[in-house]
C-alpha cells in the first residue's frame, strides 16, 4: 500500500528550523510519564515512541494537530504502528530524538 | 359505519422516515399517531467531543438544513464562552443562515409539496401518483411541471451561495464562534448578489405564483390541518445591536394574543416516545433519557416538546404570524403560502444584511474554552425554533441537548395524552375517500417535517475507545 | 449527455440511517444533475425524499424493481440494533420494513452496488463512537463488494460521474479500497494550493487565515478526493480556501478518526 509520509524530504529539512531542533541536543531519555508531555501543545514538540524508540512527529503531514486517526502524540504507539505499518519503513523516515527509558 | 385504521408508511418527500396512523370514522379523522422511525443519538454521541467539533459535527444531524445546526451550536458555544461576536460576523452568519432558508423553501415547496397537487409525468416511475386528485388544467399542470425542474437550478444557487462564504454545502465550514471564517470581500459579494438577484426574481415571479396557483384549486385546503393554533418562534435575523430586527422576535401567539418567549418554560416529555428516564418531563439542560424501543406505550422516536406543557406550531407560517407578515389563516395551504412568501422575506433580509456589510478583517482568533461551562443556543430555522444545549467539563462537551421544529411539530403524545401538533392538524380532517387519504399526506406535509433532525437521546458515560487505524 | 448504448436500467436510491444530505448534494450538482438523471440516464423508480407516490405504492416502486435490471445507490448506515428497527423505511403488508432488511433484499441482486456518503461507505457520522444504533457499513450488511464513495456529503460528479461510467462502460476503475480513482486518486495535500506554506513552515494559528491549516489540525494529508481542484457547488469553494481545515470527511473513519476538527495553541 502506498503511503504519503515518505513523499516528503522537504518537510524533513523543516525540522532544522524548529526551535527545539536549533540546538544540537543530547538524545532525550524519557519515561512514559515524561513523553506525555510532548504533546504537541502550547508550545511542546509532538513525540511518540515506537519499540523504546522516539519520534518527532511535530511537522509530520498525517499528524495534523498532533493526532494521527484517533492516536494522540505524547504516547507508546508500538502497537498501533504494527498494526498498521508494519513492513512500510516508515520510522526510517522519521526524526530520531531519543529512547524510552 | 366501521371505523378504518389507515398507515401511511413511509410518508415519502420528507427528509427522514415517518409514519401517519390514523382512525377514519364517517369519512372524518379520529384520532392520529405521527411517528418518526429514524434514530441515530447524536447528542448521546457528542459526549466527550472536543467542544468546537460540535458545530461541524452537528450538521450532520440534517442534510437538508444543515447550516441551522452549525448556527445553534455556534450560538450555543458562544454563549459558554461569554462571547459576544461582532455585528458584522453575526451579518454573514446570517447571510448563510439565510441562504439555507432559501434552499429549503425552495425545495420543499417545489420537490416535496408540488407533487401533492400537481400529476408528474406518469412515465416516470419516481414520478407516478398515489392518488387521482389532481385538479388543474392541463396547461396550468404542465407548467408547474415544467417549474418543478427550473426550480432546480434557482435551489442550488442558494447552495453555491452558501459555499462562497462557507467553503461547501450541505455541511458548511463558514459558520463558526465569533461569525464566519472568511473575509467578505468584494468578489464574494458581487457574485453573492448576483446569484440572489435570480432568486428573488424566481420568487417573486414564479413559485409565490405557483402557490397561489395551487391555492386556487385546492381551497379546502385553508381549512382543513389548523391543528391547535399555537404558535412560536424563537427568533431570527433580530436584535442586532446596531440594526435591531430584521424579520422576528422571539415570541409566541396563542388564545389570539402574541407574548413574549420565556426559553425556562421549554420542557420535553417522554412518555409516548421510545425513551426511559427521570424525570419524564424535564428540561433542556437536565434530560437524563435512553433510548427504549420496546417500551410500553411508546410509538415515536419523537419526543414531546413543550412550552408551559403546551404543544406548540412553529416554522414559517408562525414567523409570518408572529412578524405580523402574514395573517390570513392557520391551515395546511396557509403554511405552504407562508412559506413561499417567507422565501421572499429571508430574500430581502439578506440583500439588506449585503448592504450593511464593511471590509472587515478576520473576525477569528485563537479560542481558549472554559473549564467548565453551560450555554444554549436558540434560532428559528427553516422548519421553525431549533435550539441546542451544551456543557463543558474539562474543555469536553459533558452534555449536549438539541430540539428542533420537528420535535415541536411532529412531537408525539405529551405525558397528558393530548396529541402532538401534528396529530392535531390530521385530527377532525374530513376524508373523501378513505381508500385514497390523500388529505394525510398533504397535511403533514405543510409541516415542512424533518425526522433526520428529531433524533435525541443522552446517555451518561464516556464514548468507546477507538483502537482501529487505517491507512489513507 | 452522450447517447447511451445500453438499454436503461432501473435505478433505486435508499436513505437509510443517515441525514439525507446526500440526495440533497445530488441536487446541487449541475451538469449533469438530477434532471439527466431522471429524463435521460436510468429509470429512476425510488427515493424517500423525492418519490411522489407515498406509502404502499411507493414501496411497491422499490420492491417491483426486484427481478430486473437495477442499480442500488444506497445512503446512509445501516442500523442493526434491534434487529434493525431503529431504522424503518416503510412498511410490506403491514409490517415494518428495516433498513436492514431493504438492503439485503435488494442488495443481493442489483446490478451495482453504490454507497453514497461516509454513513454508507464506514459507518460514519451514524456510526460515531458509542454508535447508539449499531450501525455498519453498507459493505458490511450486504456481504458483497460495493463501490465507495466517501464523503459527507458526497460530491453530485462523484455519483454521477460514477453512475455514467457504469452505464456507458460497465465499470471503471477502483482503487484497493473501492474507490474510483478518478475522484478519490490524490491525497488532498499533494494538490493542495495551500502546499507552498505547508513546505515553507507557513501556518495558520487561528481560523480565516490564508495560510496551511496543517496546525489547527488540517486532514488533507491523510484524506484522498480531488475537492481542491474540482472544488464544490459549480465549482465555487472548499473547505480549505475557506480557511478552514479539512476535516477529513471522505477518509475512512470519519468522524471519529479525524477528530479533533479544529484545535487551537498547537505546536
Amino acid at each position: 500500500m502506498d503511503n504519503h509520509n515518505w513523499r516528503y524530504p522537504t518537510v524533513q529539512k523543516r525540522w532544522e528550523r524548529a526551535p527545539w531542533q536549533q540546538q544540537q541536543t543530547p538524545p532525550l531519555s524519557l519515561t512514559l510519564a515524561e513523553l506525555a508531555q510532548y504533546n504537541g501543545k502550547k508550545g511542546m514538540p509532538a513525540y511518540i515512541a515506537v519499540d523504546g524508540v522516539i519520534y518527532d512527529v511535530t511537522m509530520e503531514a498525517a499528524w495534523a494537530a498532533a493526532s494521527h486517526f484517533s492516536l494522540r502524540a505524547g504516547q507508546d504507539l508500538s502497537g498501533p504502528y504494527r498494526a498498521c505499518h508494519r513492513g512500510q519503513g516508515i520510522l526510517a523516515r522519521l526524526k530520531v530524538v531519543g529512547q524510552l527509558r | 359505519m366501521p371505523s378504518t385504521r389507515v398507515t401511511l408508511n413511509p410518508v415519502t418527500r420528507i427528509s427522514g422516515f415517518m409514519a401517519i396512523h390514523v382512525t377514519i370514522e364517517h369519512h372524518q379523522v379520529t384520532a392520529a399517531q405521527t411517528e418518526g422511525m429514524l434514530f441515530r443519538g447524536f447528542e448521546q454521541m457528542l459526549i466527550g467531543r472536543q467542544p468546537w467539533d460540535a458545530v461541524y459535527f452537528t450538521q450532520r444531524i440534517c442534510g437538508i438544513c444543515s447550516a441551522a445546526h452549525s448556527t445553534a451550536s455556534t450560538l450555543a458555544l458562544e454563549n459558554a464562552m461569554n462571547l459576544t461576536p461582532s455585528e458584522q460576523g453575526r451579518y454573514l452568519r446570517d447571510i448563510i443562515h439565510g441562504c439555507e432558508f432559501l434552499q429549503n423553501h425552495i425545495r420543499h415547496f417545489y420537490q416535496y409539496t408540488v407533487p401533492d397537487y400537481v400529476r408528474m409525468p406518469q412515465e416516470v416511475p419516481l414520478f407516478q401518483s398515489s392518488y387521482g386528485d389532481f385538479r388543474l388544467p392541463t396547461a396550468v399542470n404542465d407548467q408547474l411541471i415544467r417549474h418543478y425542474f427550473a426550480s432546480l437550478p434557482v435551489s442550488r444557487a442558494a447552495h453555491e451561495m452558501i459555499a462562497i462564504l462557507g467553503g461547501k454545502a450541505p455541511h458548511n465550514h463558514g459558520i463558526f464562534v465569533g461569525g464566519i471564517t472568511t473575509e467578505a470581500t468584494v468578489d464574494k459579494i458581487m457574485k453573492i448578489r448576483s446569484l440572489l438577484a435570480g432568486i428573488r426574481l424566481f420568487i417573486e415571479t414564479v413559485m409565490i405564483a405557483d402557490a397561489e396557483t395551487i391555492a386556487r384549486y385546492y381551497p379546502e385546503y385553508f381549512h382543513l390541518g389548523r391543528g391547535y393554533g399555537r404558535l412560536l418562534s424563537f427568533g431570527c435575523f433580530d436584535n442586532y445591536p446596531v440594526t435591531g430586527t430584521l424579520y422576528v422576535d422571539p415570541s409566541l401567539y396563542r388564545a389570539d394574543r402574541i407574548e413574549s418567549f420565556d426559553p425556562a418554560r421549554i420542557t420535553e416529555e417522554i412518555e409516548h416516545s421510545r425513551y426511559t428516564g427521570a424525570p419524564v418531563a424535564y428540561q433542556p439542560l437536565e434530560s437524563m433519557t435512553t433510548d427504549a424501543i420496546d417500551k410500553p406505550a411508546a410509538y415515536s422516536w419523537i419526543k414531546a416538546a413543550r412550552y408551559q406543557g403546551q404543544p406548540f406550531e412553529t416554522g414559517p407560517l408562525a414567523r409570518q404570524w408572529l412578524s405580523g407578515a402574514y395573517r390570513r389563516g392557520i391551515s395546511a395551504m396557509d403554511r405552504t403560502i407562508a412559506r413561499v412568501r417567507e422565501a421572499l422575506t429571508i430574500a430581502r433580509i439578506i440583500e439588506n444584511l449585503l448592504d450593511r456589510l464593511e471590509p472587515a478583517d478576520t473576525m477569528q482568533t485563537a479560542y481558549s474554552l472554559p473549564q467548565q461551562a453551560t450555554g444554549q443556543g436558540l434560532i428559528d430555522t427553516t422548519r421553525g425554533a431549533l435550539g441546542h444545549w451544551l456543557k463543558i467539563a474539562d474543555e469536553k462537551l459533558s452534555f449536549y441537548q438539541v430540539i428542533t421544529p420537528s420535535v415541536w411539530n411532529l412531537s408525539s403524545q405529551g405525558n397528558d395524552g393530548q396529541p402532538g401538533t401534528g396529530e392535531a392538524a390530521l385530527i377532525g380532517t374530513p376524508i373523501q375517500d378513505p381508500t385514497q387519504p390523500v388529505e394525510l399526506g398533504r397535511i403533514i406535509r405543510s409541516f415542512d417535517p424533518c425526522v433526520s433532525c428529531a433524533t435525541h437521546v443522552f446517555m451518561p458515560g464516556r464514548k468507546a475507545p477507538v483502537t482501529e487505524v487505517i491507512v489513507p | 449527455m452522450t447517447t447511451l448504448t445500453q438499454a436503461k436500467p432501473n435505478l433505486l436510491w435508499l436513505e437509510l440511517t443517515g441525514c439525507s444530505g446526500n440526495i440533497i448534494s445530488l441536487l446541487d450538482g449541475a451538469h449533469p444533475g438530477f434532471i439527466d438523471l431522471v429524463t435521460s440516464l436510468v429509470n429512476f423508480r425510488y427515493n424517500n425524499s423525492l418519490s411522489a407516490g407515498e406509502s404502499s405504492d411507493a414501496m411497491d416502486q422499490l420492491l417491483a424493481t426486484l427481478g430486473t435490471d437495477f442499480i442500488l445507490i444506497v445512503e446512509g448506515a445501516v442500523a442493526t440494533k434491534a434487529n434493525g428497527r431503529y431504522t424503518v423505511i416503510g412498511s410490506v403488508q403491514g409490517k415494518p420494513l428495516t433498513a436492514l432488511e431493504a438492503l439485503r433484499l435488494l442488495g443481493a441482486q442489483a446490478r451495482h452496488i453504490v454507497a453514497v456518503g461516509s454513513c454508507a461507505t464506514h459507518g460514519g457520522m451514524s456510526a460515531a463512537a458509542p454508535n447508539p444504533s449499531g450501525c455498519i457499513s453498507v459493505q458490511q450488511a450486504v456481504g458483497r463488494p460495493v463501490i465507495q464513495l466517501p464523503g459527507c456529503p458526497c460530491h453530485p460528479d462523484w455519483i454521477l460521474g460514477t453512475l455514467t461510467a457504469l452505464l456507458e462502460h460497465g465499470s471503471l476503475e477502483l482503487d484497493e479500497r473501492h474507490r474510483p480513482r478518478l475522484f478519490y486518486g490524490n491525497l488532498i495535500h499533494d494538490r493542495c494550493p495551500r502546499r507552498s506554506f505547508f513546505d515553507q513552515g507557513i501556518f495558520a494559528r487561528r481560523l480565516g487565515e490564508s495560510t496551511c491549516l496543517f496546525k489547527l489540525g488540517c486532514r488533507g494529508p491523510v484524506t484522498r478526493t480531488d475537492c481542491p481542484t474540482r472544488q464544490w457547488n459549480q465549482y465555487v469553494n472548499w473547505p480549505v480556501e475557506d480557511n478552514t481545515p479539512c476535516i477529513g470527511c471522505a477518509q475512512f473513519g470519519f468522524p471519529d478518526q479525524m477528530e479533533p476538527f479544529i484545535s487551537y495553541d498547537i505546536t
